[in-house]
């Protein structure tokens, strides 16, 4: 019985309960992340480059039929004939088109920004050999801007619009003792944004290609709405020392009881948070390094996250959301179990 | 002409198009109004916010649980936990096969070898490992099966295991497991949806990864595959690189 009651305690006592005023924590934690290292210099992180703030200019929201439109004319200028028949619109307005035979084959548009992600689907993909004709690493960036044109998605100023990464999707299969066998699927460009020579980053602001047999779209992600610029006096930015403070404020959060940190990058970027602001940050990385499993002594799980640079910052930020997420202190219904 | 004869084999032909069609229908269970169970395991409290990614995933369901992780949740005590729920999430620190729970790491190499099994057995469908490393693919492991479906692994009949096979950027991960949940609950192809999530949302230098029995690669969430057997070694793992 002992044990019986015992075991339950020790369940109730994982009930999620979120931790107290964050004040709290960052002092607790400021003693268990003793050891932080910084070869980064972090003196001079704004330097003296006129920085910008941008806004995404407003669109009119797409209605279902207009939404469909797009879609219409992205298939047609694809050479594709998915059969898009279910459609639907999601809590927060994106409509999702979906299809009954491939469930991995969806249009997901935001209305309000003309924001979409295109999957032709991936189960002609599933057999177990690699797809015909696929675009070298060094092909596919040109193929990829080929396919954005060809369906009227290339940014209309190409001088913001570079590739960040040429990558790819693969399957492989492990059968009985047969030895496994690899096979490649697709091949991904990614393009990323520079606005002012800074590259952007954050959830806004990207441009993703598949690419599938003789370098035909696959899919296609589209988050590249027009900005707007505007100056930012040096009065509206935060003192180096502040900023400093605040990356090792952040670092102590974020890396929480581990044992060592090290910075490996601090960089001023611009941050897009997806819902229309575009700001100048610093991007920090960091190794921190954990007490591991048994017989491995430290684990390294880097962690990274952004400090706002301007003293007034218009953008939603990780951490903001994370203030803003509000989820429940606990779970009542574990009280039962 | 016999009419009552035309009648009678009309229902014949009626009768035997619904065997058929049960006979056809029969490798997938199909439910039209569906409601799964799902629960989300915060790794840490205390490094980072595991919290937020968790409830944004859990919170697109009526789900089941939602704990602050510990180890006994993935091995000794699964069919409570992780088995107990056909969608599990969890957000934490990780390793290649290993994930950190509040107090512990979880080897899930030998995760399987209590008496609770591995997942699967009871209901597990779907796993979501979100944290670095955990699924290792190819191009980390030329074995990156057997730590899986080992008889002491994890794979007792779970359909998939989702994660990364490279580092995974925090600021993203709310992001991440907002769209996928949505796109889970909207009925997308699971794993697809997962990688979907990580091009749209990602850093562009997380990479994600999906071990799975193969048959189940077309599962949704309102419609899944049979369970495979529990000592299966059959698998195919998709990864972005």
């Amino acid at each position: 019985m002992k044990k019986f009651i015992s075991t339950i305690a020790l369940m109730s006592m994982t009930a999620l309960q979120v931790p107290g005023p964050s004040s709290v924590v960052l002092a607790r934690q400021a003693k268990v992340a003793r050891n932080i290292e910084h070869p980064v210099k972090l003196n001079n992180l704004i330097g003296r480059k006129k920085l910008e703030t941008y806004k995404t200019v407003a669109v009119r929201p797409l209605n279902y039929k207009e939404a469909w439109d797009v879609l219409s004319r992205l298939q047609e200028r694809s050479h594709e004939s998915v059969p898009f028949e279910k459609a639907e619109q999601l809590t927060g307005g994106r409509y999702v088109f979906t299809a009954e035979n491939d469930r991995s084959a969806i249009f997901d548009i935001d209305p309000a920004t003309g924001s979409f992600l295109l999957n032709f689907g991936l189960k002609k993909y599933t057999n177990e050999h690699s797809t015909l004709n696929l675009p070298s690493a060094t092909q596919a960036p040109e193929i990829a801007r080929k396919r954005l044109a060809e369906t009227g998605q290339l940014p209309a100023n190409g001088k913001e619009i570079v590739v960040t990464h040429v990558g790819g999707l693969d399957m492989a299969v492990a059968k009985y003792e047969f030895k496994p066998l690899t096979f490649k699927k697709l091949v991904t460009v990614q393009f990323g944004r520079v606005l002012n020579g800074l590259p952007v980053q954050g959830p806004g602001s990207r441009i993703v290609v598949n690419l599938g047999e003789d370098g035909v779209l696959a899919g296609l992600i589209r988050n590249w709405p027009e900005v707007q610029s505007k100056k930012v006096a040096r009065s509206a930015l935060k003192s180096n020392a502040l900023i400093r403070k605040e990356i090792f404020q952040q670092l102590r959060t974020t890396a929480g009881d581990a044992k060592e940190t090290f910075i490996r990058k601090a960089s001023l970027v611009l941050y897009d948070d997806g819902r229309g602001v575009i700001e100048p940050a610093i991007f920090v990385v960091a190794d921190a390094r954990y007490v591991g499993p048994k017989n491995e002594p430290l684990v390294n799980n880097p962690v990274d996250f952004y400090v706002p640079v301007l003293k007034r910052p218009e953008a939603l930020y990780p951490y903001m959301k994370s203030r803003n997420a509000n989820p429940p202190a606990y779970d009542e219904r574990q009280k039962a179990k | 002409m016999d009419t009552k004869r035309i009648v009678v084999s009309r229902r014949r032909g009626l009768f035997t198009l619904l065997l058929l069609l049960l006979i056809v229908g029969r490798p997938a269970c199909e439910v039209l109004a569906v409601d799964r169970l799902e629960g989300g395991y915060v790794g840490s409290k205390t490094e980072g916010d595991a919290t937020t990614p968790v409830w944004n995933f859990i919170n697109n369901f009526k789900y089941e649980q939602y704990f602050y992780a510990e180890p006994f949740q993935f091995d000794s005590y699964n069919n409570e936990r992780v088995d107990k729920m056909n969608f599990s999430y969890f957000v934490g620190h990780g390793s290649p096969w290993q994930i950190k729970c509040q107090s512990n790491w979880v080897d899930l190499k030998n995760a399987g070898s209590t008496a609770d099994k591995g997942w699967g057995d009871t209901n597990a469908k779907f796993v979501t490992l979100h944290a670095c490393n955990v699924v290792a693919s190819p191009i980390e492991a030329a074995d990156w099966y057997s730590a899986w479906t080992n008889p002491k692994g994890v794979f007792g009949g779970v359909h998939q295991v989702l994660g990364f096979h490279t580092n995974a950027s925090q600021s993203c991960d709310q992001d991440i497991s907002e769209y996928f949940g949505s796109r889970v609950k909207a009925g997308s192809a699971v794993w697809q949806a997962w990688f979907d999530a990580i091009w749209l949302r990602g850093d562009g230098t997380e990479k994600g990864s999906a071990v799975m029995y193969p048959p189940s690669e077309g599962d949704s969430y309102a419609v899944w595959s049979y369970d495979p057997p529990a000592d299966h070694t059959w698998l195919r793992i998709w990864y972005q690189y």
